[in-house]
């Protein structure tokens, strides 16, 4: 039996960005994921056009990540931070020269941040979404977008305008980035409920992904389950995730980039060095973190790791591509006889994963993709080419889900951070009653009201409760949601007293100063909101 | 948090950590002994952590992990305070699963005195009501009872009894032996959390289809773990006694 494959790859970090500090820690997200994914896949792709293979992928990439990405201070900190990894590069080749194991490693990844340097500023000019979009153009990607911050939407469902101002601001976003509207929509966490349709709709989108369990528990038996998308009343189609597809990959235990060949994530000279020799290359003050020079290969449950050999490694990726097209091949088997199309397997992950954790990862992908293209059973496409070829599917409505533990809220409604939503709630609502109130203004007050949107947009961001509920730079996201909580209760008082301060709005202007296109009025639609509310 | 961190830092700021983590009676521990004690809680809190996540969180997570010593900005200043309340008296539920809601509610302080000052008031309770459809309205309640909730609380995660039904909560308060009604929450619907068919079309032969099609799809060979199972499926099979 013959089957597609949908790789959907979700791109997003939340936004970041302090030009009042001099580094900031946590700008590290972006630049290494620019190091070691989002670079690393613009190359992949470019070496299989080069190589004539032909593939397509579907790609989410985040209306906060593309801020970043176009933002001409992080672009230059990003220039910064790589250069001072090859200057640590040169240091390493020289203190290693005695130790070839890892010698070679030392000079493996200055060879490769320098090419990261060389593609960033030469090849696309500081800005990577470039790439992604002349590879949109040349028919290797779909790019669709997702929630205007990446906000978990079903926890706002009693706010139809904050709905309508996160899907209206991507989109908008997007359109402008790529100069056309996007037809997918990445639901953040794959946080779904029933209504959101509406939204999607309303603003022109055909498609959205859920968890296995929307499209299973949905309102109508699904007979097709997970492979074939289900329409709903409104005409929107939502693709389901496949579960082995995902867990092969994403399985701490059995899944590929925990096999003891690969490079360990958590070894890095950041922390194995003395401090007097990573000082220069660590956070202040002496606060040690990770440089991406890793030396040492997963190797087993010891903490006695192995030198990390990346021929070994690519061996392991090249088992690992064949292995998980004999497991497709063999899933496709079981379908025989129970469907009349082919399957539509959906495979969505966090592109973060690949390259940044998963160091092999990128390689793994161009050898599936090269097997795909070379197999005449398998074939790749995205869900705008699926629903040309089979517009209709089965029909129903999907249940609430997410990825998340237990597959709703749990990560994002609990006890470490519940608090925040009465908080943000109550933002909504003063920001709609500010809409309400100045229905039409210009000048300062057009400012100060495009600016309270995006701090409230700003503080619903998903990764805030999320970063709280896992326990990893907790008082960094607090602060964060605190912080643009502030921003808009001060916006909101001093308007109700008439005061703008001019000095602290461009300020915030100046640092929160993603979504350029923002209407505030967006918050003071009145819509139709979902069951839930 | 690296040993080296911990080293660096005051007794004071240790003594706050080790208390924070649950570390008591430690008044005589040697320096490095409450170093040993707060790296092996700290490596506790990680695993639990890590064992509480699925694989997708688990992996989301990896890319904010930047450094371990994640206590850097633990004594920062909060510049940034949040209202204490907004003086409102409303309530407000969101569904986290099929089983639980999370309210949240305000009492205005000049209303909350005032119950307080008349003779025979008796306190706080949430009324939670499962209904079917848009509004609740006397005609379409099923069931609902009573939660007690303290003056002090504002907040409280409610344990729903059935799933495929509408709830919304109320405040109430009790003066005099009868019940007032303060505010009136947002309605959710609690999804079904099961397929769409009936439970004898379940273990019909042809419906093994649909758990092969759920991801299940080396089904009935022995071949597959529960640990590879998304919970929710893992919760369908166990209340049906299927085993794997």
């Amino acid at each position: 039996m013959k089957g597609v494959l949908g790789f959907v790859l979700h791109a997003h970090l939340p936004f970041v960005r302090h030009p009042e500090f001099e580094r900031f820690l946590e700008e590290n997200w972006l630049f290494e994921a620019i190091s070691e994914t989002y670079l690393p896949f613009l190359r992949m792709c470019r070496r299989l056009k080069d190589d004539g293979v032909s593939f397509r992928l579907t790609i989410s990439i985040s209306p906060t990540l593309a801020a970043m990405l176009s933002d001409e201070l992080l672009q230059e900190r990003y220039i910064k931070h790589a250069e001072m990894l090859i200057e640590l590069g040169h240091k390493e080749i020289d203190r290693t020269k005695n130790e070839p194991d890892f010698h070679s490693l030392a000079d493996m990844y200055t060879r490769f941040f320098e090419r990261n340097l060389h593609d960033f500023t030469e090849e696309y000019h500081r800005n990577i979404l470039w790439g992604f979009k002349n590879l949109e153009k040349d028919g290797f990607l779909e790019i669709i977008t997702t929630a205007a911050t990446h906000a978990f939407l079903p926890l706002y469902q009693s706010y139809p305008e904050a709905l309508e101002a996160q899907v209206q601001t991507a989109v908008l976003d997007y359109s402008r980035t790529f100069g056309k509207k996007p037809k997918g929509f990445w639901l953040p966490e794959s946080g779904y409920y029933p209504g959101i349709e509406e939204i999607l709709r309303r603003n022109s989108l055909e498609y959205f992904f859920t968890a296995a369990h929307g499209i299973l528990f949905a309102s109508e038996k699904t007979p097709y389950g997970v492979y074939a998308p289900l329409t709903l009343p409104n005409g929107m189609h939502a693709f389901g995730r496949d579960y082995p597809t995902s867990d092969a990959v994403w399985s701490s235990e059995q899944g590929y980039p925990s096999d003891g060949d690969y490079r360990e994530f958590y070894r890095d000279i950041g922390y194995d060095l003395p401090m007097e020799y990573v000082r220069p290359y660590i956070h202040e003050p002496d606060v040690r973190v990770c440089t991406g020079f890793k030396y040492y290969s997963i190797t087993g449950h010891t903490d006695q790791k192995q030198p990390y050999r990346p021929e070994k490694a690519r061996q392991k990726v090249i088992e690992h591509a064949d292995n998980f097209i004999y497991n497709r091949r063999k899933q496709l088997k079981k379908f025989e006889g129970l469907m009349e199309r082919p399957p539509y397997i959906i495979a969505p992950f966090d592109v973060e994963l690949f390259g940044h954790w998963w160091f092999e990862g990128i390689q793994w992908l161009e050898q599936v993709i090269r097997n795909i293209a070379q197999s005449d059973d398998l074939s790749l496409i995205t869900p705008c080419d699926y629903l040309s070829e089979y517009p209709t599917s089965q029909t129903g409505q999907p249940s609430f889900s997410s990825w998340g533990n237990e597959g709703y809220a749990d990560v994002w409604l609990d006890g470490t951070n519940d608090w925040i939503y009465r908080h943000i709630h109550k933002a909504i609502e003063r920001m709609s009653e500010l809409v309400h109130r100045y229905p039409d203004v210009t000048g300062l007050k057009l400012r100060t009201l495009n600016q309270a949107a995006r701090e409230v947009m700003l503080s619903m961001a998903s990764d805030w409760p999320f970063i709280m509920k896992t326990g990893t730079m907790v008082p960094y996201a607090e602060r964060r949601v605190k912080e643009h909580l502030y921003n808009f209760n001060y916006i909101y008082e001093r308007l109700c007293r008439n005061t703008v301060d001019t000095e602290w709005l461009t300020t915030i202007e100046k640092k929160n100063n993603l979504f350029p296109d923002i209407d505030y009025k967006i918050f003071g639609k009145s819509l139709v909101p979902g069951k839930n509310s | 948090m690296t040993r080296e961190r911990l080293h660096s830092l005051s007794e004071e700021v240790l003594k706050s950590i080790a208390q924070r983590e649950g570390i008591y009676n430690h008044d005589n521990s040697e320096r490095e002994e409450l170093i040993d004690l707060i790296l092996e809680a700290l490596e506790e809190d990680r695993s639990e952590r890590e064992s509480i996540n699925n694989a997708a969180i688990r992996l989301e997570n990896k890319k904010y992990e930047i450094l371990k010593d994640e206590e850097v900005v633990l004594l920062a200043k909060d510049d940034y305070p949040l209202p204490e309340y907004y003086n409102d008296t409303r309530i407000v539920i969101l569904l986290r699963d099929p089983v639980w809601v999370y309210a949240y509610w305000d009492i205005n302080s000049s209303q909350v005195q005032s119950l307080k000052e008349e003779p025979f008031f008796e306190g706080f309770f949430l009324r939670v009501y499962e209904f079917h459809g848009e509004f609740l309205d006397t005609s379409n309640i099923v069931d609902f009872y009573d939660i007690p909730v303290e003056e002090t609380d504002d907040s409280w995660y409610i344990n729903l009894n059935k799933t495929g039904i509408d709830y919304c909560v109320e405040l109430r308060c009790n003066v005099m032996h009868a019940d007032r009604l303060l505010a009136v929450s947002n309605t959710v619907h609690s999804p079904l959390g099961y397929f769409a068919r009936n439970q004898e079309e379940f273990y019909n032969e042809p419906d093994t289809m649909m758990l092969m099609l759920s991801g299940l799809w080396n089904y009935g060979e022995g071949e597959i773990s529960r640990e590879e199972i998304p919970q929710r499926i893992i919760s369908i099979l166990d209340s049906h006694n299927i085993e794997l």
